[in-house]
């Protein structure tokens, strides 16, 4: 037993409609300059107080250290990949309290797993399938920054083609650092067919706030996959954390986008995508693409890959239309 | 030879240990050096060892009885979380990256050994244009200052800027730099020898941790006794929202300034600034909370009016 689901939220239309009162404060102990606290903070501002955070172990385990916490909601700590399984838990315990009149039913309590790229495309990948099939009420904010940054960037599944890691070294038998492509999770999760689907980017704030408003009418799994723009594994001085997230949009890199009942949105659509070296240069994870000599195989297959992401999601969008 | 590097994360002072520790390894003598492994954190405090001997090193561990000392980041001195003096005894050397000088640092430090000091920052500016650098900077002058030659030093950057894929220019503009700080810090007397130089046994008391060294009354030093409570009394009173009074604010190495005749009260700060560390006043102009605001910048680089100036911060 929930709360009866709320009417749909009126999307906002710029930055000053965005909530003014903080959900998660600052001074926590994660990196100056961090995507995935940009994120999550926006998020929380459409969250609200009556939240559980399900933290998953990883970079935001800094977030919450005893006896310190930075959110105005509650908080559970779990093995990196238990935390879908524990928001079943917290979910019905919250129901069975509602049920027998010890939690006011208009509370609306959420609960809100935060795990990051490591556990959710790694460890977490039977768990989070388990709930998201058992049509569990929950949100899933996934901060990809596309390493196990915590521990000291090391490649995770969603660590991006070309780009270097403490575990993928370039060297003369891997002159592109990682070799393997990004897993497709928006794919996989889309298979499961969630109530609600999105990737969002922190420098993209209107759009992450709709898009948490959107599912916030919604019962059942709502994930998020936001990107994570990480000056510490990725190389880049802080200052320009949202620079790179934007550029990761503007060059079609990273799509921000929506699934509702299976079809898919692109919620910002880059008319004219940047050459993808534009994102790539300013990132030290990539030096080796461009110094000592430009490595122009692995530059054409990384911007071929985006080309044919785009000319497919157009194709796919008139079909529909 | 003990020496302990103290910075902040992403200074490169685990690199300049490494730099420290190739730079000897190629003088033929024998190298251990290792970083404090702790979650990589920009701006925290971080802290690196090398340990250099002429035969095989048994020791092990943090080194918590330093010869010499290398301080990236004067913020850093007064910071409990750091504490790079801990350990220090009348025979230490501290090498401090500051624009202030030795004499002054050494009143204000009560610091019983001595005390070298220079602007390696503004150094490391005039020569790459950014402040990646004070790896080498820094790593140089400490083989300089433990009597390693210029040739073995050089051949300690060049081993580990080799693992960094710097274009031909600025791996050029490295090795000046690195010629620089070498003639800097050649000029200084070098750090004796320790007693126990072989170090060859674990001689430290083995402290485990670096606290167990400081010594009582250190500057930025409050030791709280934590009280054992039953975990049914103890885990309930966790607080929420709390961190702010952990004050992030010392791991700022830049303060963004507003300049409000500049600012349009677009709200792009407040909305981008990752931490919330910026709220909005009647007026909805910026008000930076400079406790907890790390300075990352973000808000000097996405301001579009470009209303915020940048200050070097001093403490």
């Amino acid at each position: 037993m929930s709360a009866p689901v709320t009417a749909e939220v009126a999307a906002i239309k710029n930055l000053k409609q965005i909530a003014r009162e903080e959900f998660i404060l600052p001074g926590t102990a994660v990196c100056g300059g961090c995507g995935g606290l940009e994120g999550l903070r926006l998020a929380a501002k459409v969250l609200g107080s009556k939240t559980v955070y399900i933290n998953a172990a990883g970079c935001f385990t800094l977030l919450a250290v005893y006896p310190y916490s930075p959110f105005k909601g509650s908080w559970l700590y779990t093995t990196m990949g238990g935390a879908a399984a524990a928001a079943q838990g917290v979910r019905d315990a919250l129901d069975v309290l509602m049920a027998r009149g010890k939690l006011p039913v208009e509370d609306d309590v959420q609960v809100v797993v935060v795990a990051g790229d490591g556990s959710t495309y790694d460890m977490a990948m039977a768990a989070n399938s388990g709930a998201i099939f058992r049509g569990l009420d929950f949100w899933y904010f996934c901060y990809d920054n596309e390493s196990y940054g915590n521990t000291g960037v090391q490649m995770s599944s969603a660590t991006p083609y070309g780009a270097r890691t403490t575990t993928t070294p370039v060297g003369s038998a891997a002159r592109a650092g990682t070799e393997h492509g990004k897993k497709d999770l928006f794919e996989i999760w889309r298979a499961h067919q969630p109530a609600y689907l999105a990737t969002v980017s922190p420098r993209y704030p209107v759009d992450l706030t709709n898009k948490f408003l959107k599912a916030k009418g919604l019962r059942g799994p709502k994930l998020f996959i936001a990107h994570a723009s990480c000056p510490t594994g990725w190389l880049f001085e802080p200052k320009r954390s949202a620079e790179v997230a934007k550029l990761a949009v503007q060059t079609g890199i990273f799509a921000l986008k929506e699934c509702v009942g299976g079809a898919v949105t692109h919620t910002h659509i880059p008319r004219r995508r940047k050459p993808v070296e534009e994102y790539l240069r300013g990132q030290g994870r990539y030096a080796h693409l461009f110094e000592p000599t430009r490595n122009d195989a692995a530059l054409r297959l990384i911007q071929e890959q985006v080309d044919r992401y785009w000319e497919a999601a157009a194709k796919a969008g008139a079909a529909s239309s | 030879m003990r020496v302990r590097f103290h910075g902040r994360g992403g200074q490169g002072m685990k690199t300049a240990s490494r730099i420290l520790g190739s730079a000897a390894f190629h003088a033929g003598l024998v190298v251990q050096d290792s970083p404090v492994y702790g979650a990589e954190r920009r701006g925290a405090p971080v802290a690196a060892f090398t340990r250099i001997a002429k035969a095989a090193i048994r020791e092990r561990g943090l080194i918590a009885a330093p010869d010499l000392i290398v301080v990236a980041d004067e913020t850093l001195l007064f910071e409990p979380t750091a504490m790079p003096l801990a350990g220090c005894s009348a025979r230490t050397v501290v090498l401090i990256n500051t624009a202030t000088d030795a004499a002054a640092l050494q009143e204000r430090l009560a610091h019983l050994g001595r005390i070298e000091s220079a602007d390696f920052t503004s150094l490391v500016f005039s020569i790459t244009h950014t402040l990646v650098g004070l790896s080498t900077a820094l790593g140089v002058a400490a083989a300089a200052l433990v009597g390693l030659s210029l040739e073995e030093s050089l051949a300690g950057v060049a081993e580990e800027l080799a693992h960094a894929t710097l274009s031909r220019a600025a791996y050029e503009a490295n090795e000046r730099l690195a010629q620089e700080a070498y003639a800097l810090a050649d000029a200084w007397r070098a750090v004796p020898e320790p007693l126990d130089a072989s170090l060859a046994l674990a001689a430290e008391a083995a402290p485990t941790a670096l606290l167990a060294a400081a010594p009582a009354g250190a500057p930025g030093t409050q030791l709280v006794e934590l009280r054992f409570e039953p975990p049914a009394r103890a885990t309930p009173t966790i607080c929420v929202a709390n961190t702010p009074e952990r004050s992030t604010g010392s791991w700022r190495q830049f303060r963004p300034l507003l300049q409000r005749d500049l600012c349009n009260a677009c709200w792009t700060c407040f909305v981008l600034c990752p931490e919330g560390a910026i709220a909005l006043d009647e007026h909805e102009f910026p008000l930076i909370d400079y406790e907890v605001c790390k300075g990352c910048l973000v808000c000097v680089h996405e301001c579009p009016t470009h209303a915020f100036a940048t200050e070097k911060e001093v403490r």
